[in-house]
């Protein structure tokens, strides 16, 4: 079954189209991956999944039905700007936060001090927001979208900001809430994280979805005639040979689109007798940083 | 409308709001405010009308300038020593030479002043005063209150008016009210009066102080984006109507704390013994109409503070923009000053069922007459009317305005979101 379906979204600003006609679906448990360039139409399709903007035109059913309060409820919010009142102390900020979705009690206290005490914040319950760095402020946002034990979670660029260690925490609970059956909504132009951590995507540009679905079917449709190249020396041979069309090159990554599926033993010959060390050789494979290029046209941003 | 969501908000913000150290010092420091601006301005009176001074008293007539010399000395001024009293006759052809030489004490302090009685004022009543300070009234109209005694007394002296009559003439006189209702007649107070009008000032100033840091909460909410991830759980309507009830409930909080020793008074009038002129005799009626006045005027005000300052992403830009509304709570504060000299005129009357102004009209008029019943009624009916409108507009401008960023908005855009269903 479906968590959410969205069918033919819609939202104008004046003469713009910010979201046209956009449809996916996400099924239960599963990392859904909205990926796009700023201003691609990700945060405004969010705000519309949350009611914060009214749609123009399209559905959105969470469970088969038409959201509704029961779905705000039930959901966990991340946004991107991040957002809480800086004078509120801490606990009383996620107390609060936690109310509004119909959770209260000491059940949910003792909740939130286990996360606090997990985030090392438990001992800055009675600080004011304002007091806390911008990291631990993120972190109390964190801690407020999933304390009332959303089913459904959106998380609008979760990593920005933060540092190794703190993402990795991030991305542990995240990981946890998945093993847990909950579905998430993971909005980023970060190709990296998405790759490593969804099962599903959508990829938003110009307020259309040019492509969605499992990201191994979506990986399995481009990865045919694709080589990706761990390495190190010099790969600035490979333009010249005549069976190569195309060559992403990161320094140290590169992605090479061949011209036939059988090239790639080619391939792997005159990389070795170019002297060039090869770390890792993958044929049939694509990044998703090299399928979000190819769809977009777009350089350098998403890299 | 009323939902768990609204009541959270509602109750995170009261609990904020009564609980704040600004909310305790407000309610505790305004009564020692206000009576601290009384006492101040009644000490600076006292200070000013004792200000040393040197004056000359001149005079054309021996007789004239005695009687004038006789009275002042019974005044306190002149007995304390803080008016420097000199008399001198001095004859009309004489006079500029004597003026010459008292200039330099005139203009040696500002408070010294010179005055030229003639004879001919006991037929015109007609002074001449030099002074540096023609602005000095205290010492004009202090003056000019023994001059006009003596000049009446000797002009009718003249005219063979026995001294007892005379004692009458010069007397001022004393006009006792008596308020007349179904009941009869009793003496008059002016204590309904000073509460009427105190009753307006507090409102003035808890209208202030609750409806004005509305905007910069508004703002602080919106650029620090915490309203998008509140927007998640309730809706705009209901996160402003949230803060709003709870804004209101402070101020009632607030005005009742500051009304509860008339209160007191109100219920155990013998627990104070105030002389006839100063009793105070209201019914509960005036204050039922005061406080449901009061929490329409608070909804209305805030309703329209709360929509228009979504639209800014600062304060300093709200402010400017909004000074023009600012003057719905101004204004209509000084249509006070049309009861003062006959609650009853008409202006009054209309200005008490006017919506706005009757927030402060109304509870004088109320202390001061009997006012039918259907006037204050129109009075809650019209205000009612313009806080439906109120929240219906603030609330749309809310909703629409309260994610927009980035750009100043006009009065078209705002014309354009109000048109906006």
């Amino acid at each position: 079954m479906n968590a959410l379906e969205v069918t033919n979204l819609t939202k104008h600003f004046g003469t713009f189209v910010a979201v046209d006609n956009v449809s996916f679906t996400i099924p239960e448990g599963v990392i859904f991956g909205m990926l796009g360039r700023n201003g691609a139409g990700k945060t405004t399709t969010i705000r519309m999944l949350m009611n914060i903007y009214e749609m123009d035109a399209g559905t959105i059913k969470f469970r088969g039905n038409r959201v509704g309060q029961e779905f705000r409820d039930r959901v966990g919010y991340l946004p991107e700007e991040r957002g809480l009142n800086t004078k509120m102390r801490v606990l009383d900020t996620l107390l609060y936060l936690a109310e509004l979705k119909g959770k209260q009690g000491a059940a949910v206290k003792d909740k939130a001090m286990a996360f606090l005490t997990r985030f090392e914040l438990d001992t800055r319950t009675r600080s004011k927001v304002q007091e806390l760095s911008k990291g631990n402020q993120q972190k109390i946002q964190f801690i407020s979208t999933i304390l009332h034990d959303p089913d459904f979670i959106i998380l609008d660029e979760p990593f920005s900001g933060l540092d190794p260690v703190n993402v990795n925490l991030f991305k542990d609970i995240i990981l946890e809430l998945k093993a847990q059956g909950k579905a998430i909504i993971f909005s980023t132009h970060l190709m990296e994280f998405a790759e490593k951590m969804c099962d599903h995507i959508a990829l938003f540009h110009h307020g259309k979805v040019l492509l969605s679905g499992a990201l191994a079917e979506v990986k399995q449709r481009f990865s045919s005639c694709n080589v990706v190249l761990h390495y190190e020396g010099s790969i600035e041979f490979l333009r010249s040979l005549p069976y190569i069309r195309k060559v992403q090159d990161y320094g140290n990554y590169c992605g090479i689109t061949i011209a036939q599926r059988n090239d790639s033993q080619r391939l792997l010959r005159d990389v070795l007798n170019h002297d060039v060390v090869v770390h890792k050789f993958d044929a049939n494979d694509i990044s998703l940083n090299d399928i979000f290029l190819s769809q977009t046209g777009a350089q350098g941003e998403a890299a | 409308m009323i939902n768990r969501g609204l009541f959270t908000v509602y109750k995170m913000h009261i609990k904020q709001q009564l609980l704040s150290k600004a909310f305790v010092v407000a309610t505790l420091l305004m009564p020692v405010v206000m009576f601290g601006i009384i006492f101040i301005q009644a000490a600076l009176m006292n200070i000013s009308g004792a200000e040393k001074s040197h004056i000359y008293i001149t005079s054309d007539d021996q007789n004239l300038l005695s009687s004038i010399e006789a009275q002042l000395q019974t005044r306190s001024e002149v007995s304390k020593g803080i008016y420097k009293m000199e008399y001198q006759l001095v004859s009309a052809a004489a006079f500029d030479e004597f003026l010459a030489s008292k200039r330099a004490d005139i203009l040696a302090n500002s408070n010294n002043g010179l005055f030229f009685i003639p004879g001919q004022a006991l037929d015109d009543k007609a002074v001449r005063f030099y002074s540096t300070n023609l602005g000095n009234q205290i010492l004009r109209q202090s003056m000019s209150e023994t001059f006009n005694q003596v000049l009446n007394r000797d002009h009718f002296s003249t005219l063979g008016v026995p001294a007892a009559d005379l004692e009458f003439a010069v007397k001022t006189i004393d006009i006792k009210g008596f308020t007349v209702s179904e009941h009869g007649a009793e003496q008059g107070s002016v204590g309904n009066t000073a509460v009427g009008f105190g009753m307006a000032f507090l409102l003035m100033f808890s209208i202030m102080g609750i409806v004005m840091p509305f905007s910069a909460a508004i703002i602080e909410e919106k650029t620090n984006r915490a309203v998008e991830v509140l927007l998640t759980s309730v809706n705009p309507k209901q996160l402003l109507a949230g803060k709003i009830m709870a804004r209101v409930t402070t101020g009632v909080a607030q005005m009742f704390v500051w009304l509860l020793p008339l209160f007191v008074f109100v219920l155990f009038p013998a627990s104070m013994a105030l002389p006839p002129q100063f009793q105070i005799d209201l019914g509960p009626g005036i204050f039922l109409f005061f406080f449901a006045n009061y929490v329409l005027g608070l909804c209305m005000l805030l309703a329209i503070w709360g929509g228009f300052s979504a639209m800014f992403d600062s304060t300093q830009d709200a402010n400017q923009a909004m000074w023009p509304i600012s003057m719905l709570m101004f204004v209509p504060f000084y249509a006070v000053f049309a009861v003062i000299r006959n609650p009853a005129n008409s202006v009054a009357e209309i200005l008490s069922m006017t919506p706005l102004t009757s927030l402060y009209v109304m509870p004088v008029r109320l202390a001061t007459l009997a006012v039918p019943l259907w006037q204050p009624l129109v009075a809650l009916a019209a205000n009612g009317i313009l806080v439906w409108l109120a929240i219906k507009a603030g609330g749309k401008i809310y909703r629409i305005s309260i994610l927009a960023t980035g750009q100043q908005p006009s009065m078209q855009q705002f014309f354009k979101w109000l048109r906006q269903p």
